[in-house]
């Protein structure tokens, strides 16, 4: 499903952010990405959703080499992952349905289709009752949700959640998990990235560990290891 | 066509949703509207004040008591085949005479003196009008022929008073010229405001249009209600500054025209009779500049 083959990124002043980084997740799996700061795992994300360009190798997502895409692909291959971000990114000015129902309107659903699924969206996140708020008038772990509602809504075949708990307090972040890992259960291809041992420890998934930017451990039903 | 409507219920949500930003922006907009058509509305009746003079300006040529009238119609006929001439028109010495008599009439002196010359002292002369007052020494050197020579009368005093009406035509053009740039150099000034305006009125947009962009939007997508809702403010803006012009004139027509006393025109008149012409111009440029400002202030953080 995503494959990286020896991938580099280096920023400006010879800043190695990835180096030669390869790996592969399978359709279906649930892979916890950790490191500590610094160690490469938010510009995995941005190589992922094409925010970035890679200075050297290959990234894959399905069939479509995403290595040098197009301006005018980044929209589509947006379409089709799923990402949660730690600092929410809510439009403030849409309820929450509205925000939901945009990721939708991007792809010019018809608005009965929004009408449709935009509820039952909301209420696999538990937030059925809250669709007229706006983002300001919910809890960091509702604005959470809200963003996986938003991501869901497309039926991704990836789910990339960067530190989706980095936010929230302990109660709220295992509550995102497990919508994870239902998400994950639907059959969806779960990446996340995150620097929290607790939860990489208690969910027993795969763990690619980054250090410097340099995979050190890829395991299969691993533990947090740095 | 779903798209357009997005766009258009999207870019209503932003307007009402800030709608402090909304009113900041319509504001400055508003201002500068009314601003430039103000401008555009002075410069429309400094330039038909200044016309109505240059209009008035026209040169006498009186003649000897010994030219007869077929060789004064024949100088006549030759001047108004001039490319230059406006029109000529024949004053006889009886035609001077009264209305010599009109203009002083009730002065007992004037009458008295008439009636103890006897005579009408009185010259026969051509009221010349050029097209452009530039031209008047081209059309009076018809006169350095001696045919015509002879017929008119030497006026010493003609030289200045050609030099006088020159220097009034360069006068009244600079003046023109003058009003022209500072027409255009505030509306320089005035598309700089608005797209300043409107640039931060979208940078306040900035964090929204990075996360539509994560979240798949296409470009043209994100453009477009931000597009729309700038033509929203231009012409909220441009309805409130051309009613606000409307009513300025409306209630100081009796002043402008007292002010104008004496031109031969009206400048309320003037100003409602070409309302759309003199202040459509400024409502127009608003509507592109604010189009223009948010295609390339949001062009920006599309970028990015």
């Amino acid at each position: 499903m995503i494959r990286f083959e020896k991938v580099t990124k280096v920023y400006e002043h010879q800043q190695t952010a990835l180096d030669r980084v390869s790996f592969e997740i399978a359709a279906g799996e649930f892979v916890s990405i950790v490191g500590q700061s610094g160690s490469g795992k938010t510009t995995l994300v941005r190589l992922i959703i094409a925010e970035e360009h890679p200075s050297s190798g290959t990234m894959t997502i399905g069939d479509w080499d995403i290595t040098h895409i197009k301006h005018s692909e980044v929209p589509t291959l947006r379409r089709q992952i799923g990402v949660v971000f730690q600092d929410f990114k809510l439009l403030p000015t849409k309820t929450v349905f509205e925000n939901v129902a945009f990721a939708l309107e991007v792809s010019a659903a018809p608005q009965h289709v929004i009408k449709r699924i935009v509820p039952k969206v909301l209420k696999i996140v538990g937030l059925e009752e809250k669709q007229d708020r706006f983002p300001g008038r919910l809890s960091g772990g509702e604005q959470q949700r809200v963003v996986i509602a938003r991501a869901l809504v497309h039926r991704p075949k990836i789910f990339v959640a960067d530190e989706p708990t980095g936010n929230l307090d302990a109660i709220n972040a295992d509550e995102i998990i497990d919508l994870l890992k239902r998400i994950n259960g639907f059959g969806t291809t779960v990446v996340l990235v995150t620097h929290n041992k607790e939860i990489v420890n208690k969910l027993r998934k795969r763990v690619i560990t980054l250090d410097h930017g340099v995979i050190v451990s890829d395991q299969k039903s691993g533990k947090y290891l740095l | 066509m779903l798209a357009f409507f997005r766009a258009i219920t999207f870019a209503a949500q932003n307007f009402w949703r800030n709608i402090w930003l909304s009113i900041v922006t319509v504001v400055i907009l508003t201002l500068v509207v009314f601003f430039i058509s103000v401008l555009f509305g002075v410069r429309t009746t400094a330039d038909h004040a200044l016309a109505d003079v240059r209009s008035r300006v026209d040169i006498s040529m009186f003649f000897v008591p010994e030219a007869t009238e077929a060789e004064i119609f024949e100088l006549q006929s030759r001047l108004e085949r001039l490319p230059e001439v406006a029109s000529v028109a024949y004053v006889s010495k009886d035609d001077a005479l009264a209305a010599f008599r009109e203009e002083n009439a009730g002065d007992e002196r004037i009458e008295s003196a008439l009636e103890a010359v006897g005579v009408n002292p009185l010259q026969a002369s051509l009221v010349i009008k050029a097209k452009e007052l530039e031209q008047y020494p081209q059309i009076l050197s018809v006169v350095n022929d001696p045919v015509y020579e002879k017929l008119v009368e030497q006026d010493r005093a003609a030289d200045a008073k050609i030099t006088f009406i020159q220097d009034f035509s360069r006068f009244t053009r600079n003046l023109s010229r003058i009003g022209l740039w500072l027409t255009i150099v505030f509306s320089l000034i005035a598309v700089l405001v608005v797209f300043n305006t409107i640039r931060l009125t979208i940078h306040a947009y900035n964090r929204e249009i990075s996360i539509m962009k994560l979240v798949g939007a296409s470009n043209a997508f994100i453009r477009a209600p931000f597009l729309i809702e700038s033509v929203f403010y231009a012409l909220i803006a441009i309805a409130i500054a051309l009613g606000v012009v409307w009513l300025v004139l409306f209630v100081s027509a009796d002043f402008l025209d007292r002010l104008f006393e004496g031109f031969d025109f009206s400048v309320a008149s003037t100003l409602w009779s070409q309302f759309f012409t003199v202040f459509g111009p400024p409502a127009l440029l608003m509507l592109l500049l604010s189009m223009v400002s948010s295609a390339a202030a949001v062009g920006r953080y599309l970028r990015v």
